[in-house]
């Protein structure tokens, strides 16, 4: 284990300004849905009822494990064995894949129901907060596609950045479903 | 000046100078009008000064930002202009479109559209002359085996411009979808996409005036321009407040418009930094004070001012009062206008060979200029707070707070003269000092050899 200054953390200060200014962008959404359901409790009790707690612990899960694959990805690329990486990172992938396809039907199946966007200040925090989590997601796994597709050619410049940078993205996303899960499902 | 095609940007800095100026007229006329001396009403009314002052300011930006390009792509891509001669072409139909809209806007040919009075008809044109222009330049950079960062986001940033030109013109009978649409245009262009060209123009700038490595300028500019940038696209909701959008716009645009000024204050930052690390080697100091000045004065202009009321909370009472003209004034001014006479400063020695910045003209411009801009965005604001508590606090009709507001106008006329004569200067040293061909006057000595544009001995930044 080699030490680090707050100069040169895993994956290079870029990530991590990213990390950073992600953070504060949830934090905002977090907070204003809190006001959103301090203004109007029933509608978020109604709309709760609507939700299913343990699809949204399947999501959950789904996100850790994945994000459990990308660590052992970097784990593998420190110890330098770049194949396992490409090998981890692609189960991570897949996963995010899957997570954002059970996403998609939950919209789907919600606005078949007539629970979409515009229908109450629930939804409208709902489809607004976890579709926007889902957009990085979505970004995340074509970060961690783009590396297992270029680990099979050529290296990469920063190899540091590329790698443990994709994943330090991939844990954010975990992170900040972290709170989305409680927020929206736990009364569910 | 590297190459000959690259003295095209002169005629577009001097339609600049043009634009500017009349703009500059139509703001007196307005701001008479608002003190109670509306004189010139039968001849130009309101709403035809108003028109032209935003159109006057959108054409002249463009032109500059079209001229910045003509100089700043041949240098990045180490070749001449594709086709030199159609830019000159270029440049007159966007002048003559422009002033058609004009005459137009007086004989009451427009459409009626906030920010995107031009008729129809000229929308047209508008989209052939900036094909050309986009066409001119990518072949250019096509053509180049050099693609540096700074050509590659200029280019796609004024590509991304002329697209979004399109969704304005989506025909339909809603006010509200209309609406929609426009802000498309007008939001993603000044919170979007012309961030990347002021972006790319600003990297071009400091990379000459501080000596600072490419690479590392190159590199954070552009991530603080990305986060500007993308928390610019959903902050298109801020405007989609109490117009019959959706009640959701609340939410995306209270979130995005918070980051927004956090970006803002990034690229001032970054900006006093790398000014800071470069040294003072450059001899061109006042182009390097126009550019820090404009990441500066952009942060409190649009970030800043712009977040006064973004906030859906806040905007309920200040939405379309003279609130917006205090931030639209200098948020302006920071971003664009003071960009655009960034790269004159920095341009026109090299193009005419005399140093207008060794006079100390060039720093008075600079400062009457702000200085007298700011004083305008205080009048406006006591205006636009008088106004919103009065009418919107108090219930008073529009008219009533309007002849009740009319002194803060005598406030803003007195500063916009102070503004003027800065601008004044700027345009007088620009004639003065930029005629290509006029015979030299004393004080204006002829230089050999441009001036480096990164001097010897400056230490080299540690990359990080």
């Amino acid at each position: 284990m080699t030490s680090r200054t707050l100069s040169n953390p895993p994956g290079g200060v870029l990530p991590w300004l990213v990390v950073a200014l992600e953070l504060l962008t949830f934090a905002i959404v977090f907070v204003l849905v809190a006001m959103m359901r301090h203004s109007a409790p029933a509608a978020f009790a109604l709309g709760q009822q609507s939700l299913d707690a343990r699809f949204g612990l399947a999501l959950t899960l789904t996100l850790v494990t994945s994000g459990t694959f990308a660590a052992q990805g970097v784990h593998s690329f420190r110890a330098g064995r770049l194949a396992h990486t490409r090998a981890w990172f692609f189960a991570a992938a897949l996963l995010g894949i899957g997570f954002l396809v059970a996403k998609l039907m939950d919209f789907t199946s919600h606005a078949a129901a007539g629970e979409r966007l515009g229908a109450s200040d629930f939804w409208d925090a709902y489809v607004l907060a976890t579709g926007f989590h889902a957009l990085h997601v979505l970004v995340g796994v074509a970060l961690l596609l783009f590396v297992v597709v270029r680990l099979g050619g050529r290296r990469f410049d920063d190899e540091e950045t590329a790698i443990a940078g994709a994943a330090l993205f991939w844990y954010l996303c975990d992170a900040v479903w972290f709170f989305l899960f409680p927020l929206f499902f736990a009364r569910a | 000046m590297k190459f000959q095609s690259q003295k095209v940007a002169w005629g577009f800095f001097a339609t600049c100078m043009l634009l500017l100026s009349l703009q500059v007229i139509y703001g007196f006329i307005m701001g008479f009008a608002h003190a109670g001396y509306d004189g010139l009403h039968s001849v130009i009314p309101f709403n035809a000064a108003r028109a032209t002052h935003t159109n006057l300011l959108v054409m002249w930006l463009l032109a500059g930002f079209m001229g910045a390009a003509y100089w700043i792509i041949p240098d990045e891509c180490d070749r001449e202009l594709a086709w030199p001669k159609l830019a000159w072409v270029q440049l007159v139909a966007l002048v003559v479109t422009g002033v058609t809209a004009i005459i137009g806007f007086h004989l009451n040919w427009w459409e009626g559209r906030k920010f995107l009075e031009i008729p129809r008809p000229l929308d047209f044109l508008v989209v052939i002359d900036v094909l050309l222009f986009i066409g001119n330049i990518g072949w250019t950079v096509w053509k180049s085996p050099k693609k540096s960062t700074t050509s590659m986001v200029l280019f796609f940033g004024l590509l991304a411009a002329a697209l979004l030109y399109l969704p304005g013109m989506i025909p339909t009978d809603n006010q509200t979808v209309d609406s929609y649409w426009r802000w498309w245009v007008v939001h993603l262009w000044v919170e979007g996409v012309w961030e990347l060209i002021m972006g790319a123009i600003l990297s071009y700038l400091l990379i000459k005036l501080t000596g600072v490595d490419r690479e590392i300028i190159e590199k954070w500019l552009y991530v603080i321009v990305g986060f500007t940038f993308l928390s610019g696209i959903l902050g298109t909701g801020h405007h989609y407040y109490y117009i019959g959008t959706p009640r959701y716009w609340l939410m995306v645009g209270g979130v995005f418009s918070a980051l927004e000024p956090l970006a803002f204050l990034g690229m001032a930052i970054y900006a006093f930094t790398m000014a800071k690390k470069g040294g003072r080697t450059h001899p061109n100091r006042v182009a390097l004070l126009w550019t820090v000045g404009c990441a500066f004065m952009s942060f409190v202009g649009a970030g800043f001012l712009g977040f006064a009321h973004t906030l859906p909370q806040v905007n309920l009472y200040t939405h379309g009062t003279l609130v917006t003209a205090m931030h639209g004034h200098m948020a302006f001014w920071g971003a664009y206008a003071m960009l655009v006479l960034a790269i004159i400063s920095y341009t026109l020695p090299l193009m005419t060979g005399r140093k207008v910045y060794e006079h100390a003209s060039a720093g008075f411009a600079f400062w009457t200029s702000n200085i007298g801009m700011t004083a305008m965005t205080l009048a406006f604001a006591v205006a636009g707070v008088s106004q919103v508590v009065l009418e919107r606090r108090a219930g008073m009709d529009f008219l009533t707070v309007q002849k009740e507001i009319e002194v803060h106008f005598v406030g803003l006329i007195l500063a916009a003269c102070l503004f003027t004569v800065g601008i004044g200067t700027f345009v007088w040293n620009f004639i003065r000092y930029g005629l290509p061909n006029a015979p030299l006057k004393a004080g204006g000595e002829r230089v050999v050899t441009p001036p480096p544009d990164v001097s010897p001995g400056v230490p080299a930044v540690a990359r990080s």
